[in-house]
């Protein structure tokens, strides 16, 4: 895959999935391929690999449309794709609230790598203490 | 002869795992004088710092009265151009001897660089572990216990 079409494919993914946050009829995980593994990084209770689409599906996927408001002012925004090969490492924004009310603009560092014009391997690194705040309610003592 | 942006970073991520190791590593020389560093999320750490003073008179001075000892290596890199993302493995102990990271997760980090100089680098590190272990805070749920919050998806 050439380096736009590798950016091309992870921007389509993060425009879907903020599409689907609006209630727009789009599935962005159609962009991930069957055998994705995504890693989340850190010490919050959803870090961990999640391997293949359907276990993906059945946790964050369903955590999603759980633990955050959906509607207009949810957003994911990429603000660097850096491309080698069929890799990215992707730095995002995000934008949204979380189902108990709280901010939850949050920062993402991925490794995205792309194979078959899909999501394949994604290792993700965000503000874990933000989704520890405001995904799961806590406060820091 | 002239170093890649990628061998740069090499560079400066061995000589900041030196300079946690107590040893001489001249690290500020890889920063450009107007480097920006962003440590994300909402930490007594994170924040922007702009240039070499707010560098190392503040984020490196935070750092250290926390941070007795370390270790950080670089795992993975994708380069593009003037920038290199870059996932690090990054271990401290604390001068109360609390450990950040025991459990070896990954970081990541971007580094932007011109005319062989660091000139932006935003790090992306385990902010619950940076609370936790470094500042010795605890996460207290508001209403639910933690446990039935991590059930919600586990």
């Amino acid at each position: 895959m050439s380096t736009e079409s590798v950016s091309e494919v992870i921007r389509q993914f993060f425009e879907a999935s903020t599409r689907a946050m609006h209630s727009e009829p789009v599935n962005p995980l159609a962009l991930c391929h069957d055998q994705l593994v995504w890693t989340m990084t850190g010490s919050t209770p959803v870090a961990r690999a999640y391997t293949g689409l359907q276990e993906f599906l059945d946790t964050i996927g369903k955590a999603l449309a759980t633990q955050f408001r959906p509607g207009p002012a949810f957003g994911i925004y990429p603000q660097e794709i850096i491309v080698e090969g069929n890799r990215a490492a992707v730095l995002l924004r995000g934008h949204g609230e979380s189902a108990h009310g709280h901010p939850y603009n949050n920062h993402y560092f991925f490794f995205i790598e792309v194979k078959d014009g899909k999501l394949f391997k994604v290792l993700e690194s965000c503000d874990g203490a933000l989704v520890n705040q405001s995904v799961f309610d806590m406060h820091l003592e | 002869m002239r170093r890649s942006n990628r061998e740069l970073v090499e560079e400066f991520v061995s000589r900041v795992d030196r300079s946690l190791k107590g040893q001489p590593a001249a690290v500020a020389e890889l920063l450009s004088p107007d480097a920006v560093i962003q440590v994300i999320g909402s930490t007594p750490i994170s924040g922007i710092y702009r240039g070499e003073r707010e560098i190392m008179d503040i984020l490196v001075r935070s750092a250290t009265s926390r941070i007795a000892s370390g270790s950080v290596s670089l795992i993975d890199s994708i380069a593009q151009g003037d920038r290199v993302g870059v996932f690090l493995l990054i271990r401290a102990k604390t001068h109360t001897g609390r450990t950040y990271n025991a459990q070896g997760d990954p970081a990541g980090c971007y580094f932007r660089l011109s005319g062989g100089k660091i000139e932006e680098i935003r790090f992306y590190p385990d902010t619950t572990q940076v609370e936790a272990e470094i500042y010795e805070r605890r996460f207290v749920p508001n209403t639910a216990s933690p446990r039935d919050a991590a059930g919600d998806v586990r």
